[in-house]
């Protein structure tokens, strides 16, 4: 014990010192080090990272470290990092990857409330950085942003499903604890998945499209892209998908990832709350 | 009688549970105006349709490939009928998604019937006996979902539509999926009817058949495209459905009928009766606490304990000894082979530790990660390399490898259970894995005197539950599973020094070990009755070498994971260079095994650099160049 808090002491000082050189394996808390106006050295699948999170655009200058289940360890140790960020599924390699680096350990989707998480990771990622100030102004802003929106959306009384479909006929529905769930619930709006239904992690549940016809007629569809590429044509010649409701008054918005950090999450409620206003008053 | 009582007890109960989710259906809906019959139409009413039909579709299809191998455990699920099917449609999908609609289901049909020919290539010279088959077509389910598994790891966003579709949810959105399949179902049921009084022709075995006349290889090939069509229909339309198919088989083959037709209507009956119940249940479960399981998953929690079952209570065990396919030896002088081989070898690993992406390098912190990485490759080449020689000659037969012996399958349940509640002790519930396994599989098999067949089927009952448990996570969007699908493949990456070193001491031993026994595993593959004859205790040493090739391969799986097709490949690649001698065979065997997984680690490491691709999926490659060998020789 008094090992670890010696251990701890000396980490702590070593990384408020010195910050330049850590890498955020998974994307969540590259993302996170995006909006601290960080680059991280290197994160793991960043040939994806462009497609499926998109925002924050990484610099040019960050290293692709491979498969982020397996980041390539003589790329790793040619950068010489000094500091490793992991999230906790990938416990896997956590002794592999200690012998090259220190290791942190962090996670936002862990279950309890993920914007609480979000917030606090966001704290921590900052103090290993030694960005406090910008993480403050971050949050700050954040709030802003947030109650500006919520401001906008006071008229909106209808609940919102937020889905992804999988294929024409089974969809990824986001409940409370998630990314989504979070963000309608920051804007004050209700989310219209049920808090009984059962959910995993990252705050999904998997149902038949079939299920939409039992959410209230008003419920505005959220629909996250990408959709399979068949699902326009399903949607109109489907006598059944055209007896739901929620369908005529979707909204489509652009790929968000489903497991990001504060900027994913402000992405999603600005480009929400503008497609919901620009519906009510066109 | 009995079947007839047992028949309508299942229809009924079906009738029973269609009611009640129908009502369930129905009064949730009813707040709802003028929807529920369209509902009805539309979901409930074809997607019972759709599974009954599914069920019949798999029953007609196993039973078919039942009749024409002569085996009692094949069908779609055990033969890679449905593995090789949903490959092709995975690949497709993933590559080319806007084909999917219009030549999906032509696709998947291609992949059940590519993996059926290379079934029969790799069982016609052995004349299709149970065992041979049964292997044959586990080692290409394993093969196919070796690469699918591989396109989920490298192309995870890519495959997210697919996701559900893999793990078979009956949900349907239409009525015309049903009639279409019905249509498209007839063909094939003519074809069946014309031809069922030939499928008779089979219970007289392949030179029976002839000596009355039937062209049988053409009749194999009606029945296998047949089954194919069938199988492919099914994976296309609604996804895989594990087991659905042998179970309907099992249960049928309970009532004793030479009239092959009777079967097939037998077959398809209990197969929808079968699917038809679990999927209207779990519709049942969802209306109720809205929790969505996919009924093809589902299935193979239910098929693993049957097939546990049924390797227990099939005849024919052991097998008599089969002709090896005569292929000219060649002459070779074996002393400077195996100093070829061992030449060979040591550059190999040379090259891997010396060189990779940054060309040649000196490095010692990349040295560091590279030794343990080449040493594992190394140890667990030849680890893999003496094991698959013990089997083979052990099993008598040439499609044995460690990858079905069922510890393996122990290995990965237990890393699969570390995954969710302890991520860093993957090693150690690994190990309790094995070990449970162990005992498990001493405990079953103790009193059979551990014949190897039966062993090895015990694992695949086991891997059949991982995979179900894989499935559905893939599909609820839990991240954590990537991790899982990473070790599956097969990889090096994350070894430390003190494993490798572990392994490498390990291999050493298991080298010292096998040469030590290599008269007795010589003797003991002429079969149980030469070697007792002989004045060997057969029992024992079947036990000690079995006990042994166990505890091998699941510290080797533990290291590189489950599967690399080594085990199969290298005591292959020895016979064919002339190593017949058992002990000569253990030590070709091993430096080959050793040669291809090393080479397959350097190539992962550094063909897309910084990816990696796992060294199991690039050995299960040179594997699949095997098979075109064996093909070639017909």
């Amino acid at each position: 014990m008094r090992f670890l808090v010696v251990f701890l002491c000396i980490f702590s000082s070593v990384y408020a010192t010195n910050t330049s050189r850590v890498i955020a394996i998974d994307w969540t808390i590259a993302e996170t080090m995006k909006a601290l106006d960080y680059n991280p050295l290197a994160i793991g699948d960043k040939r994806s990272y462009s497609t499926w999170v998109r925002y924050p655009p990484l610099d040019d200058s960050v290293v692709d470290l491979g498969l982020r289940m397996q980041p390539n360890l003589e790329q790793l140790i040619t950068l010489k990092p000094d500091l490793i960020i992991i999230p906790s599924f990938f416990g896997f390699n956590q002794s592999l990857l200690e012998q090259y680096a220190p290791l942190k350990v962090m996670d936002i989707y862990k279950g309890g409330d993920v914007y609480t998480n979000m917030i606090e990771t966001t704290k921590e990622v900052a103090q290993l950085l030694s960005r406090e100030n910008e993480a403050r102004k971050l949050i700050k802003e954040n709030e802003e942003i947030f109650l500006e929106l919520s401001n906008q959306l006071q008229s909106v009384k209808s609940q919102i499903a937020v889905v992804q479909f999988i294929d024409t006929k089974q969809v990824r529905i986001y409940g409370e604890n998630s990314i989504f769930g979070a963000g309608l619930n920051k804007l004050g709006l209700k989310n219209a998945l049920p808090p009984h239904v059962i959910t995993n992690l990252w705050g999904i549940a998997v149902i038949p499209v079939v299920e939409l016809l039992r959410f209230p007629k008003d419920t505005i569809l959220v629909i996250i892209e990408p959709i399979p590429f068949d699902l326009e044509e399903e949607l109109r010649r489907n006598s059944l998908y055209r007896a739901i409701r929620l369908l005529d008054n979707k909204i489509l918005l652009e790929p968000i990832w489903s497991a990001g950090g504060i900027l994913s999450l402000q992405r999603f409620s600005k480009n929400l709350t503008q497609k919901i206003l620009s519906q009510n008053n066109p | 009688m009995k079947f007839k009582i047992l028949s309508l007890i299942a229809v009924i109960t079906l009738i029973i549970l269609c009611g009640i989710a129908i009502y369930l259906e129905a009064r949730s809906l009813e707040f709802i105006d003028a929807t529920v019959n369209l509902v009805l139409q539309n979901h409930t009413l074809p997607r019972i349709g759709v599974s009954l039909l599914c069920g019949a579709f798999l029953g007609i299809a196993s039973i078919i490939l039942q009749q024409i191998t002569h085996n009692p455990l094949a069908s779609d699920s055990t033969l890679g009928v449905s593995a090789g099917a949903s490959f092709f449609l995975v690949a497709l999908m993933v590559f080319f998604p806007a084909l999917v609609q219009s030549f999906g289901i032509w696709f998947a049909f291609l992949g059940a019937i590519f993996s059926l020919g290379l079934l029969i290539c790799l069982s016609y010279g052995k004349s299709f006996s149970i065992f041979t088959t049964t292997l044959s077509g586990l080692i290409i389910g394993l093969f196919f979902g070796a690469f699918t598994s591989c396109l989920l790891v490298f192309f995870p966003e890519e495959s997210f539509f697919i996701t559900a579709w893999l793990s078979g949810y009956l949900t349907q959105n239409n009525p015309y999926d049903f009639f279409f399949m019905l249509l498209l179902g007839i063909p094939a049921l003519v074809l069946i009817f014309y031809y069922s009084s030939s499928f008779e022709v089979f219970l007289l075995g392949d030179s029976g058949a002839r000596s009355v006349g039937v062209n049988v290889t053409l009749l194999r090939i009606i029945g296998l495209v047949i089954a194919a069509y069938l199988v492919g229909m099914v994976v296309s339309f609604v996804g895989v459905i594990s087991f659905v198919g042998l179970a309907a088989c099992t249960l049928a083959n309970k009532y004793k009928t030479n009239n092959f037709f009777y079967k097939v209507v037998v077959c398809a009956f209990i197969g929808a009766m079968l699917l038809g119940i679990t999927d209207v249940s779990l519709q049942i479960i969802f209306l109720l606490t809205q929790i969505n399981f996919p009924a093809g998953s589902i299935t193979a929690l239910l098929g693993a304990p049957l097939l546990l079952w049924l390797t227990f209570t099939t005849k024919g065990g052991e097998v008599v000894v089969e002709k090896d396919s005569a292929t000219a030896p060649i002459k070779s002088n074996s002393k400077s082979l195996l100093m070829i081989l061992l030449v060979v070898l040591v550059a190999f690993c040379f090259i891997s530790l010396f060189i990779g992406h940054f060309g040649f390098t000196w490095d010692l912190e990349i040295l560091d990660v590279r030794y343990k990485r080449v040493l594992v490759a190394l140890a667990s080449g030849i680890c893999l390399g003496l094991i698959g020689v013990i089997l083979q000659r052990l099993s008598q037969n040439s499609m044995a490898s460690p990858e079905l012996l069922g510890i393996n399958s122990g290995v990965t349940l237990g890393v699969l259970f570390a995954l969710f509640f302890a991520p860093q002790l993957n090693v150690v519930f690994g190990i309790i894995g094995a070990c449970v396994m162990l005992a498990f599989m001493i405990v079953l098999n103790f009193k059979n005197g551990m014949v190897a067949q039966k062993v090895i089927l015990t694992g695949i009952a086991i891997m059949a539950l991982v995979t179900c448990i894989e499935k559905i996570l893939l599909v609820a969007g839990d991240s954590r599973i990537y991790g899982f699908l990473t070790y599956v493949s097969g990889s090096t990456y994350s070894v430390t020094a003190f494993w490798s070193i572990v392994l490498f001491i390990v291999s050493l031993f298991a080298c010292g070990f096998a040469l030590l026994f290599s008269r007795e595993i010589g003797i003991l593959s002429l079969g149980a009755v030469s070697a007792s004859s002989v004045g060997l205790s057969v029992v024992q040493y079947r036990i000690i070498l079995l006990l042994f090739s166990a505890v091998i391969s699941a510290i080797v799986a533990l290291s590189i994971g489950p599967v690399s097709f080594i085990g199969l490949l290298a005591p292959h690649i020895a016979t064919f260079f002339g190593l017949y001698r058992p002990h000569l065979q253990l030590l070709g065997s091993m430096m080959i095994g050793g040669i291809i997984m090393v080479f397959s680690d350097f190539v992962g490491r550094t063909l897309i650099f910084p990816y990696e691709i796992p060294s199991g999926l690039i050995a299960t490659m040179i594997g699949s160049a095997y098979f075109v060998f064996m093909i070639r020789r017909f």
